[in-house]
């Protein structure tokens, strides 16, 4: 009797789950459609993520691509020794690990003194702040910025953490010794149009070098993407990495958003950011040089009677692809498997 | 598509001959964990192999609060450094305060995620890089810091961005999703 109940349970998943994909749109049919949304480096949106690209922003990755030289060129380039570019590698990761370092503890944990100091220096440094005056225009209760996350009600819940607004101005001595991340200064360079400054409180903000107001802000992971947050303004499109799309589709009940290195689920209904749902590593990229960190041999357990290390090729795990990586040069020569 | 149908019926079907309940000890996105290719059935997700250690409450509430069960019980594999009670009770006085409070999430988030490395290495994978690499491996965690890993004796010995060390203790549980390894300190920036 159990083995028909069952039998019968699995009929009705099988038949609902095609069901639901189909409304879901699976591949994107959701809001956005099929295609990722193509948003310029620090775009106007106030997103400035490389959407498009199923590999997300490191200043690695952004540096290496700079430096990629015209097509006719590659071939000659990619037989060239790798050391001096895997050495620039390791340089920058290390500044990255030693900011990190100093971010996540030193700096975050003592918040309090963070603020008293964050305050302080706003203050000091707006001596003729007037309540009302249009470069407040964002808090026109009379809250200076730092002030705002004091709790005494001068920003709506759930933007406390966001000091500054779109179309704002920003005096550029407030953000004095606040450079942005380094993992993301290769994406969010200085131009002779704008420049950049974060305030450690979750988000980048783009500028105008004429006018110093703030033409975007990008949201980073735990900052401006946190849970029970509101998604950030410019995200209204699906734009899912390719390899994660059979996963991770739009659906009446739940929509998918790529941004900062993660894939966060939102309620449609709230537009709240209701939980992380997968987490990219954001290293690897076809044409490069392995990075540090992939010294050990990572494939899921299904995968790995296929794709063994040996002489020629090694194979290594990330971001829902498996990348064949050559065992001499470690340059990554292909994807081999997209997992989802 | 295909795959994870296959391995959602594989799963209520095996749920249903073992009575279900023993797999589910806690919260799940539903998300179908894969099959392996022998066919072997799915085990439990990384988010339950958290969720049935009695020696990981502290490290399973902080993924709750950080929002990340879903990533831990989704299908996308990772490798967990979990830090057992000793660990987060070795932490200096005042260190972990207020993570858990929600204005703290930023914080959270970036300490977690310097436990989790993308894909499913196992000690026995750790074990020839350290020793390919001459007593030296390097892992890069998907909150962008990396750990290195050494031996003393049989030992796996875990270094952190900011010097601090752990020990790799007790064997390691292969999830659906990837791989949980205990660790006797907590790794962080400093």
């Amino acid at each position: 009797m159990r083995n028909l109940i069952l039998l019968a349970g699995t009929a009705a998943l099988a038949l609902a789950v095609p069901a639901a994909a189909e409304k879901g749109g699976k591949g994107g049919h959701g809001q956005g459609g099929g295609k990722p949304a193509k948003v310029e480096h620090g775009g106007g949106h106030g997103g400035g993520q490389q959407a498009r690209a199923a590999k997300p922003a490191k200043a690695e990755r952004h540096s290496f691509r700079a430096e990629r030289p015209a097509r006719a060129e590659r071939h000659v380039r990619a037989e060239r020794p790798q050391r001096v570019e895997r050495r620039d590698f390791r340089e920058e990761r290390r500044a990255i690990r030693d900011e990190r370092r100093h971010d996540t503890f030193v700096r975050r944990s003592g918040e309090e003194r963070h603020d008293f100091r964050r305050v302080g220096r706003d203050v000091r440094r707006m001596p003729d702040f007037r309540p009302g005056e249009p470069r407040f225009g964002g808090f026109d209760r009379g809250c200076p910025p730092g002030l705002a996350k004091k709790g005494n009600g001068c920003l709506p819940p759930g933007q406390a953490k966001k000091l500054f607004a779109r179309g704002q101005r920003i005096e550029r001595d407030w953000f004095e010794g606040y450079r942005v991340p380094v993992a993301y200064q290769g994406f969010y360079q200085d131009t002779p149009d704008y420049y950049y400054n974060y305030d450690d409180d979750g988000y980048i903000y783009r500028a105008d070098r004429g006018s110093d107001l703030i033409s975007a802000i990008i949201p980073l992971l735990g900052g401006g993407f946190g849970i029970g947050q509101p998604l950030p303004a410019g995200y209204d499109a699906y734009n899912v990495p390719m390899q994660y799309r059979d996963d991770y589709y739009d659906t009446d009940e739940s929509l998918y958003r790529y941004g900062d290195n993660a894939i966060y689920e939102v309620d449609p209904q709230s537009g709240m950011i209701e939980g992380i749902v997968a987490l990219l590593a954001g290293d690897l990229n076809v044409g490069q040089a392995l990075p540090d960190g992939y010294d050990a041999y990572n494939l899921p357990m299904e995968y790995r009677d296929e794709y063994q290390d040996d002489d020629d090729y090694n194979y290594r795990y990330a971001d829902g692809n498996i990348y064949q990586v050559d065992a001499k040069t470690q340059m990554i020569q292909a994807i081999v498997e997209m997992l989802a | 598509m295909k795959r994870s149908l296959l391995a959602a019926v594989l799963l209520l079907a095996a749920c249903g001959k073992e009575e279900a309940g023993n797999v589910s000890t806690s919260e799940s996105n539903g998300a179908a964990p894969r099959a392996t290719a022998s066919g072997e059935q799915a085990r439990t997700n990384l988010l339950q192999a958290l969720g049935g250690s009695a020696d990981h409450k502290t490290l399973a509430n902080a993924v709750k609060a950080a929002g990340l069960t879903e990533t831990l019980s989704g299908a996308q594999p990772y490798t967990l450094f979990a830090p057992t009670e000793a660990a987060f009770q070795k932490l200096p006085a005042g260190a972990a305060d207020g993570l858990l409070a929600p204005e703290a999430k930023g914080r959270l988030v970036a300490l977690l995620t310097g436990h989790i490395v993308p894909g499913v290495v196992t000690a026995a994978d750790l074990g020839k890089a350290i020793e390919r690499g001459k007593g030296k491996a390097q892992l890069a965690t998907v909150g962008g810091s990396t750990l290195t890993f050494g031996k003393d004796g049989d030992a796996l010995v875990v270094t952190d961005a900011a010097g601090g060390q752990a020990r790799v203790t007790g064997a390691e549980r292969l999830a659906s999703n990837g791989v949980v390894h205990d660790v006797d300190g907590v790794l962080r920036g400093k």
